[in-house]
């Protein structure tokens, strides 16, 4: 059979009488649909926001190593090379506490109003690249014994990343077990709705076969209802998240100027995976249904 | 066209709806399958359109094996075989016309072939003036017309008639058979069954009469009764 436009509008046509007179439980598959999208959704928004944030640190881990105040030229050598031979460092950079407390105004020179400090707070220090992240609190240790080092101030981007690290874990492993359940939950719920329409339209199924009807061409309208039902979900969901992302980007950005937030980027992947799995589902929830079905009306 | 040999159908436990039924209709016959509440005239018929298959022995339609038919073969099988049903099983949401182009719908026929079939099925069976009347608003007669209209849509090589005149009144019912009568004259397969005794008497067709699942009397331009004579007798005056 070759499928033509007038088939097509056969299907459309059967798809809306079922979702018609399926009106309350169209109404609870696709609020079921809408709320395990809106979870899943969620959770892709926060991966995307933790990973970058997580990339970002990473790029940015290095040991800040101070140096005591007065230290002599020859000590400064002295550290240095010291520092430079300590295995996985990469490089080492010496800034002068007039070089950064220029960056530093100049970074921060809208949000805070460095003409309260009277004098340069800062000490003279450098910057330690290490080759692997995983490295950074082994040699931070190393450094700390190096004489001339102001030890108490040693610092580096290892714990803050760990948390975002362990966060997005988490949030996998929460997020992961809620998707999973709602899923299951959303395929049932789609699939008994499209088990009621079949049952609604068992006569006519029944003649459908009986005039010769395949089975493939019994399923169309039913498995469209499904995917009606994902799209429509998704689409939802995908309005609900939009808005209440853009919001909170919003707030974020005005409350917390440093954390790095996905924006647009992050909002078309989500609708991809949206659309994607409200589709999914659909079929999925359908097909089931349809299968044990049609399987129940094969004579025996 | 049709053969049972020595078919036996069970369903669960108790007796055989069928038992041991060995039979043959021939290509453009006429039959009917008569036989009280019970006697297996649906099983048998159902057994023509593989919506049941046979426990032991074997029937063959249009040539082909039903026990050996897969599946997926099913549908282009029943597209050879028109269906009657006792309660017409129109869809009551669609009118005439769309219940009939609902049977070439379903098979993914063009819109040119419905355009062109629907309106000579429905001048078949006399309603075309009733195209876009819904089913409710019909007498029993016209429905089942409407039925057979729609059993006949795609030129099928056999019609099976599972008690079409069951709810009507005799007048009515001989319309219908009348109906029937006149798409076995352009060639098709006729297999009906019935328990009203005064349309079998009058039509003088062939008679399977079956009791409890086997088939009692097998004869040709019969009544129901097998007495000729009498029958057609008393019949004269309803005639005309
Ligand atoms: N699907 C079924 N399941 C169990 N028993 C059935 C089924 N269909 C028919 N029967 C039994 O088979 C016998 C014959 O039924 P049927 O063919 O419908 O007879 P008829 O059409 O002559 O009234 C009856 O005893 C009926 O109860
Ligand atoms: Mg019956």
């Amino acid at each position: 059979m070759k499928v033509s436009p007038h088939h097509l509008e056969f299907f459309l046509r059967e798809t809306f009488i079922n979702i018609r007179r399926n009106g309350m439980m169209s109404v609870a598959a696709v609020s079921t649909v809408l709320i395990g999208l809106c979870l899943l959704g969620a959770m892709y928004l926060a991966t995307v926001n933790l990973n970058l944030w997580a990339g970002q640190l990473a790029q940015q881990v290095e040991i800040y190593v101070p140096l005591q105040d007065g230290l002599s030229a020859q000590d400064l050598q002295a550290a240095r090379q010291r520092i430079e031979q300590l295995p996985g460092v990469e490089s080492v950079q010496f800034v002068s506490r007039h070089q950064e407390w220029q960056e530093l105004q100049q970074q921060l020179g809208r949000q805070m109003d460095l003409a309260d400090f009277e004098s340069n707070p800062l000490s003279d220090s450098f910057d330690v690249r290490v080759a692997s992240p995983e490295q950074v609190p082994a040699t931070a240790a190393l450094i700390k014994q190096i004489h001339g080092v102001d030890k108490e101030h040693v610092d580096f981007g290892g714990p803050l990343m760990n948390k975002v690290l362990a966060l997005r874990r988490v949030v996998w492993l929460v997020g992961g077990a809620a998707v999973i359940l709602l899923g299951l939950a959303t395929l049932l719920i789609v699939g008994n709705t499209i088990r009621l329409t079949v049952l609604a339209r068992q006569r006519e199924i029944r003649l459908m076969q009986l005039l010769g009807a395949t089975d493939a061409f019994i399923c169309v309208p039913f498995v469209l209802e499904g995917v009606f039902h994902g799209v429509v979900g998704a689409a939802l969901a995908g309005a609900v998240l939009t808005a209440s992302y853009q919001a909170l980007v919003r707030w974020l950005s005005a409350s917390l100027p440093f954390l790095p937030l996905a924006h647009a980027e992050g909002l078309k992947g989500l609708w991809v995976l949206l659309l994607f799995a409200g589709v999914a589902f659909g079929l999925a929830g359908s097909v089931i249904s349809l299968r044990r079905f049609l399987a129940v009306c094969e004579p025996s | 066209m049709i053969e049972f040999y020595d078919v036996t159908v069970m369903f669960g436990g108790g007796p055989p709806a069928l038992e041991s039924v060995s039979l043959r209709v021939a290509a453009g016959e006429f039959a009917f399958v008569v036989g009280p509440t019970g006697a297996g005239k649906s099983t048998l018929l159902r057994l023509i359109y593989r919506d049941v298959l046979p426990t032991r022995g074997c029937v063959r339609v249009l040539g082909r094996d039903m026990a050996q038919m897969s599946p997926r073969e099913v549908p282009h099988l029943r597209r050879h075989i028109g269906v009657v049903f006792q309660d017409a099983s129109l869809l009551p949401r669609k009118t005439v016309w769309e219940n009939v182009a609902f049977a070439l719908q379903v098979i993914g026929a063009s819109r040119a072939t419905i355009l062109r079939e629907v309106p000579r099925a429905l001048s078949v069976v006399g309603l075309s003036d009733k195209a876009y009347a819904y089913p409710e608003t019909l007498s029993g007669g016209e429905q089942q017309r409407a039925c057979i209209a729609r059993a006949i849509v795609n030129h099928p090589s056999i019609v099976v008639a599972d008690e079409p005149t069951g709810n009507l009144d005799p007048a009515t019912s001989w319309d219908v058979m009348q109906v029937l009568r006149h798409v076995n004259a352009h060639g098709t397969t006729v297999v009906v069954a019935t328990h009203d005794r005064e349309v079998v008497d009058r039509m003088r067709k062939r008679v399977i009469v079956l009791d409890k699942g086997r088939v009692a009397r097998d004869a040709e331009d019969s009544d129901y009764e097998g007495v000729a004579a009498s029958s057609g007798v008393f019949l004269e005056g309803d005639l005309h």
